[in-house]
Order: C-alpha cells, then sequence, then structure tokens
C-alpha cells in the first residue's frame, strides 16, 4: 500500500501533464489493468472477460429484456462469487484476512449483477466495452469499493483543479494511517486477546471487542478514504461510504451510514425486491412479518457476502434481527410510551448518549463473529456476559 | 393529483412512520432524501399506493426520485394510473 501511495504520488502529475484529456479514460483503464495483471495475471483475463461478457448482454438485454439471459447471467456471477470465497481458504471480512482465490471479485460481481440488473429494468443503457473495461478496472475502487455504480462512472469525465488533486493525495493519507498503522495496532490488540478469552478478564475482552469494533471501522472507512482521494486525484467523484456510523442512535441509523454504497446496493436488489414479493404474495401476513423477514434476509445476505461461513451469515443475522427490534420499538412500541418519557427521550442529551452506547454495544458485540468461528465467538461473548470462561 | 381522501392516506402514514404531525408535512417536504422515511418506510409506503390505487408498482420505480415528497408521489401515481 505505501507503494501505491509513493507511486501515486509520481503518477497523478504524470497523468495530468502527459495525457490528454480525451484519452485519459482509456489510459488509466490501460495502467489499471497493467497494474491488475502485475499483481496477478488472472485478474486481467477476469476483468476482460466480464466486461466482455457484459457488452454483449447489456446490448441483448436492452434490445430484448429476457428474464432467462439476466437470470442466467446472475447465475454466473454467483457461481464466481462462490468459487472465489470457496477457494481461498479461511475468508475474513478485512483485506488482510481474506486469502481470496482472485482480489476485488466480491466488488466486481456486485457491479456487474447491478449493470444486468438495471439494465434488464430498462433502466440503463447499454455500455461499450470501452467503458465497461474501465469501469471494472476503475483502480481506486477496484480491490475494496466503494461500489460505484455504471451511470454515475459513465457520466464523469476526468476533470480536476491543482487544489482537489492535493486534497484527494491528503486523503489518500489519512485512509492509509487508518488503515495501515491505527487499524492495524487495534488489530493486534483485539487479536491477541479474542484468540484466548479465557486468559483474560472481562474488561480486558470487552475492551478488546472495542479495539476490534474501530479497527473494522477505522480498516474500511480507511480504504475507502483511499479510494476516494485516489479518485479525486485522478479527476474522479466518488461518493463517501461512511458518515460517522459509530454514533448514531440505532441500528437503522448506523447502517444508513456505514459502507452507504454496499447498503445501498442491498437495499436495491435485495431488500426492496424480497419486501415486495413476500408482500405482493402472502397478503394474507402482517406486512410488518413480511419486511422483517425481508432485513433477516438482506442482512444475512449482508454476512454472507463478508464470507461465506456460518459464523457471517450469524453476524448479519444478528443486525438483521436487531434493524427488526428498532423498527418493532420505533413503530409499535415508541407510540404507546408516555409522552413525557417520548419528549425526554428524543431530545435529552443523556438519552442520545444511551441510544448510542446502546446502539454501538449491537454492533460492536455480535462482530466477534466475523473476527473467529462461532464457537470462538461464543468463548468471547461468554466471557463478556458472565465474566468468566 | 392524488384523491384529497388518498393524500390525507400518504400523510396519515407518513406522519406516523416520521412520528411527525400530519400538518408540517408540506406537499414538498423532502422525506426520502432527508431520511425521515427509511426504506423500510419506502416500501410500506409503496405498498399503501398499490393497494389504493389498485396498481403495480415495479422495483425499479421505489426509489427516493419517484416518492421523496407528496407532490413527487401524485406525479407518480398519476402517472401510472393514467396508463
Amino acid at each position: 500500500m505505501i507503494a501505491i501511495l509513493c507511486a501515486a504520488v509520481v503518477a497523478v502529475p504524470l497523468y495530468w501533464l502527459l495525457v490528454p484529456a480525451w484519452t485519459r479514460r482509456d489510459v488509466l483503464a490501460l495502467a489499471s489493468l497493467t497494474l491488475l495483471a502485475a499483481f496477478d495475471p488472472r485478474l486481467l483475463v477476469l476483468v476482460v472477460g466480464t466486461a466482455t461478457v457484459l457488452a454483449v448482454a447489456m446490448r441483448r438485454l436492452a434490445a430484448r429484456p429476457d428474464r432467462l439471459v439476466a437470470g442466467f447471467l446472475l447465475l454466473g456471477l454467483t457461481a464466481l462469487f462462490i468459487w472465489n470465497k470457496r477457494s481461498g481458504g479461511v475468508a475474513g471480512a478485512l483485506a488482510t484476512q481474506a486469502p481470496l482465490a482472485l482480489m476485488g471479485v466480491s466488488y466486481l460481481v456486485l457491479k456487474a449483477a447491478a449493470a444486468v440488473v438495471e439494465t434488464h429494468r430498462g433502466t440503463l443503457a447499454p455500455a461499450g466495452f470501452r467503458d465497461l473495461l474501465a469501469w471494472l478496472a476503475f483502480l481506486p475502487t477496484y480491490p475494496a469499493g466503494p461500489i460505484m455504480p455504471l451511470e454515475h462512472f459513465e457520466a464523469q469525465h476526468p476533470a480536476a483543479s491543482r487544489a482537489t488533486v492535493l486534497a484527494g493525495l491528503e486523503r489518500m493519507l489519512v485512509g492509509a494511517v487508518k488503515a495501515l498503522i491505527v487499524a492495524y495496532h487495534l488489530g493486534r490488540f483485539a487479536d491477541g486477546v479474542l484468540a484466548d478469552p479465557a486468559a483474560h478478564g472481562r474488561a480486558t475482552v470487552l475492551l478488546a471487542v472495542y479495539a476490534l469494533t474501530f479497527r473494522f471501522y477505522l480498516d474500511f472507512s480507511g480504504y475507502s478514504d483511499i479510494a476516494i482521494g485516489l479518485g479525486a486525484a485522478l479527476g474522479y467523484r466518488i461518493d463517501e461510504n461512511f458518515d460517522a456510523p459509530l454514533v448514531r442512535r440505532n441500528l437503522v441509523q448506523l447502517w444508513q451510514r456505514w459502507h452507504m454504497s454496499l447498503t445501498r446496493w442491498l437495499r436495491t436488489y435485495v431488500f426492496v425486491p424480497v419486501s415486495r414479493a413476500l408482500l405482493r404474495t402472502l397478503p394474507s401476513l402482517d406486512d410488518r412479518v413480511c419486511i422483517a423477514a425481508a432485513q433477516l434476509v438482506t442482512m444475512t445476505a449482508c454476512g454472507l457476502w463478508h464470507g461465506l461461513t456460518v459464523n457471517f451469515a450469524l453476524w448479519g443475522l444478528s443486525q438483521g434481527i436487531g434493524l427488526v427490534v428498532v423498527g418493532i420499538v420505533a413503530r409499535d412500541l415508541g407510540p404507546k410510551l408516555p409522552a413525557p418519557f417520548l419528549s425526554w427521550w428524543r431530545t435529552s442529551p443523556v438519552a442520545a448518549g444511551l441510544s448510542v452506547l446502546l446502539t454501538f454495544h449491537a454492533f460492536a458485540l455480535p462482530l466477534v463473529f466475523v473476527a473467529t468461528d462461532v464457537s470462538g465467538a461464543l468463548a468471547i461473548l461468554r466471557v463478556v456476559a458472565l465474566g468468566r470462561p | 393529483m392524488l384523491p384529497p381522501d388518498l393524500e390525507a392516506s400518504v400523510r396519515t402514514f407518513v406522519a406516523r412512520e416520521t412520528r411527525t404531525p400530519a400538518d408540517s408535512i408540506g406537499r414538498d417536504t423532502p422525506l426520502v432524501s432527508s431520511g425521515v422515511l427509511d426504506s423500510v418506510g419506502l416500501v410500506r409506503l409503496a405498498t399503501l399506493l398499490e393497494r389504493r390505487l389498485g396498481i403495480r408498482i415495479p422495483d425499479r420505480d421505489v426509489t427516493v426520485e419517484h416518492f421523496d415528497t407528496l407532490e413527487r408521489i401524485a406525479a407518480y401515481a398519476e402517472r401510472r394510473t393514467s396508463r
């Protein structure tokens, strides 16, 4: 990563000084593909192959929406995703934890799937091979997101002032410090304690869970900073991906601000279709049950996207249950509470602090299922709950 | 324009979802982009309109573009019902 930062400092001025404006997208695509191929030659085959298939499929789907073609493509992308997750050995949510077969496939699959669905829906015009290649290989977001929709990428024409380029490089540096220094050291502390929770007291284990939570936040948001910064330095605007999620008053607010490009994808392509399909096909069932089921499915899918193992599924499910509970409290229980209490809860800084603390723990404690397997996670939670193994 | 009784229903629904007084919701008050109506509220609102208007709203239309304000909801509903 340090090498990439140094390379960016050298390459960015050359990119602006030497590359004519009309070739910048192609030159960037070529540079991205060269770097990906240098990292792993199979990535070149993967990205070029995906762009080729997408170019053909989008034209076909735009001419005649065909569920079979779209379904076949989505099935193929799912198979690629599963193969990549399974063939890499033990999966992890962080880049440093994830010895996946091929880097960046999880994001590539989400981007390609969105393009297929939107073209099939008629909301996205088919793109040419060169545009698709530039979009899929776009180096700033290739390895770890944020997920930039094709239409956002196509609408942009690389342009930047000296100030935005410098701000971009500065943002990359901030991201590198967050992800590579602070998150790394928090992770070392957390891993050391959580690997053997029985050897530590409750306070130390709880502290390690907090360290783990901030490690995940700083790692993910740090990589997003690097991507957004590099994008800005190259003249592209990439949407923010995190918005202080750990200081929110409930899990819904937290998840609206955590890895926003991923949650947007999940909302658009999992939650909305699943909830509406359930509401239509099961009209006799209470709407709240259908919505809750869709929330559980969506968050379990979120867990499985991070890792195809039981612990990741349980983590996602725990967050789904949290969202359902927030919905029940806000929509059903809340209005029945005494008005003075509701007013205090909405306006008091003490209530705000309490709700932030509660939300933080509802997010942080289940994260142990991401850090280790089910038995390891239960051992950690046992020490936190009971103070002993 | 939404039929008056449906507009009242939508306003009541949004007020209940967002826990705000119904009369504080103007026809141009942003509901989704401002974050007061989350994705659950959006899906429930689309379902309410489908059931009351007897129309089918495709998933691709359940977006901020169509459901952000009462004005946009009315315009969308008018387009769908006039087909």
